[in-house]
């Protein structure tokens, strides 16, 4: 079959370049939106996560943390300088200095051994 | 035997998507009749979108200011923002992502929905198009019209000659209906029907969309190739097209046109033109990363009686991205075709895009040197503006680059 029987929509489409460049930063936003789209963590895992960080508190343990935001996925080790619940962020010294890290990013806590 | 699912596509359109725009920033707008109207003393004069009211007094979109201001004196001018027409059109595309993930954008006021497989989440189509018309409505203001088929060509149809007319601003057509409701219509509402056909049509006393599927679909095919054929199928509500969303639909080419603002009769002031074009639509093939294989030149006469011009292309001997290689080409096309007479319009564009190459080998010149200085000179546009780096010849009598930096459409943006 001839391609302009296939197309005729695409090419009689007019589309200002200012528009096509807008929408394609549009949809690349979505796409990111859905590939780094935050897990829901089920009740166990967040009292693994309680746990660990207790621990760490405790006995200045290091913790690794999986945090996921919007530049993608990236983990963080190091020990708890400081915990602030109200602003609902962690900070942590690593060995490349202190890191902020907000809780609601975080999908996964592991032991920093 | 299984049932083949029918496709439900959408087509919404605005109404008067630009003066709606206008209306729905400025609400003492409403009810009034409003026109957005280009600067008339750049000949951008015309009318891009005027309100119901104001096509109440007769005033079409097209018509020349003075002619409103005839069949309306207290018609209310606005000048178009072109890009937040741009921003309004992509809230009303997340609308329709609120209801479908199948949205493609035919032009900056109608987009196509598939909702095969989402309708029923709505109660049907008919409750989603009622939907999505009450929302945009009641979040932008604006009034959307659909047209319902199971095909792109028939949600078109539906919309252009039923939904636009009806109280519901909703129409549905399908195989089943199509016939009936569209082969009455005369043959110039037909999709893909334009002036010239028309006329050809009627030379061979087809009036309407039925006299034309009557006829013998090879006939068609035999007067104007896979035109006629296309037309054929368009009568019978016949349409293969896939509709693609953006991301999988490649460009195909890139170009640039624009109304001079007086009518340009020496070569040399519509030769600075047409290397300004070539430096901008190379310049958006290189953000795009891609390379062109054919020029194409187009000017239009001053003479709107006496229709003069030309529109002609030609492939280069191998794909470039650098107005070094495409003006020559462009230069060449416009001094053969040109017949001397005054050039209202002209454009340009790259066409049969590929795919960036690592530079060939050429014994002749130093690309090298040349494609780096472009990217350093698009860096800095990019940073500091179109008007921040630029050729002298821009500074001479025609040029246009100042007046077109920071329009969109040839508007204001």
């Amino acid at each position: 079959m001839s391609k302009k029987l296939r197309h005729q929509f695409a090419c009689s489409s007019m589309m200002l370049p200012e528009h096509r460049s807008s929408l394609e930063r549009h949809r690349a936003a979505s796409e990111r939106r859905e590939k780094y789209r935050r897990p829901v963590l089920d009740e166990q895992a967040q009292e693994l996560f309680q746990q660990a960080l207790q621990r760490a508190l405790a006995e200045g343990a290091p913790l690794t943390l999986t945090v996921l935001s919007d530049d993608g996925c990236r983990q963080v080790t190091g020990t708890v300088a400081k915990l602030e619940p109200w602003a609902g962020r962690l900070r942590l010294r690593t060995a490349a200095g202190p890191v902020t890290v907000h809780i609601a990013e975080v999908i996964q806590v592991g032991d920093g051994s | 035997m299984a049932q083949v699912e029918r496709r439900v596509i959408f087509l919404a359109d605005m109404e008067s998507f630009y003066a709606s725009v206008e209306t729905a920033r400025n609400p003492s707008l409403r009810g009034k009749p409003v026109a957005v109207c280009g600067d008339p003393a750049l000949r951008h004069g015309i009318v891009l979108a005027a309100s119901r009211e104001a096509k109440a007094f007769g005033v079409k979109t097209g018509a020349p200011a003075w002619e409103c201001r005839r069949l309306c004196p207290w018609i209310i001018f606005v000048k178009p923002h072109m890009q937040t027409y741009i921003d309004y059109s992509l809230q009303i595309t997340r609308i329709f992502e609120q209801f479908t993930d199948r949205v493609v954008p035919y032009s900056i006021d109608e987009q196509f929905l598939d909702l095969t497989g989402s309708a029923h989440l709505f109660g049907g189509p008919r409750q989603a198009a009622a939907a999505i018309i009450e929302k945009i409505w009641e979040e932008l203001g604006i009034r959307c019209r659909i047209g319902m088929g199971e095909n792109p060509l028939q949600a078109k149809m539906a919309c252009d000659c039923f939904a636009k007319r009806s109280p519901e601003l909703f129409f549905e057509l399908n195989h089943d209906n199509y016939a009936a409701h569209t082969w009455p219509l005369p043959i110039g509402d037909l999709f893909g029907v334009g002036h010239r056909m028309e006329r050809n049509f009627h030379r061979m006393g087809v009036r309407t969309i039925g006299h034309l599927a009557a006829l013998e679909r090879q006939a068609l095919k035999r007067l104007w190739g896979v035109n006629g054929e296309l037309l054929w199928l368009n009568a019978h509500g016949i349409d293969y097209s896939i509709i693609e969303t953006g991301a999988a639909a490649p460009q195909k080419g890139v170009g640039h046109t624009a109304t001079l603002p007086r009518d340009y009769a020496r070569p040399e002031e519509i030769e600075v033109v047409l290397f300004e074009m070539t430096e901008e639509v190379c310049f958006r093939a290189r953000a795009l990363g891609k390379m062109g294989c054919v020029v194409h030149v187009y000017c239009r006469g001053a003479d709107f009686d006496y229709p003069t011009g030309f529109s002609r292309q030609k492939r280069l001997p191998e794909p470039s991205d650098t107005a070094a290689a495409v003006y020559p080409l462009v230069r060449r096309l416009f001094r053969l075709h040109w017949d001397g007479r005054p050039i209202r319009a002209v454009g340009i564009s790259l066409s049969e895009l590929v795919e960036r190459r690592p530079v060939q080998l050429s014994l002749v010149n130093d690309r090298e040197r040349r494609e780096a200085l472009n990217r350093a000179a698009d860096r800095i546009r990019e940073r500091f503006g179109k008007t921040s780096l630029f050729r002298a010849v821009s500074l001479t009598p025609g040029a246009q680059l100042f007046h077109s930096a920071g329009r969109i459409g040839g508007h204001e943006a």
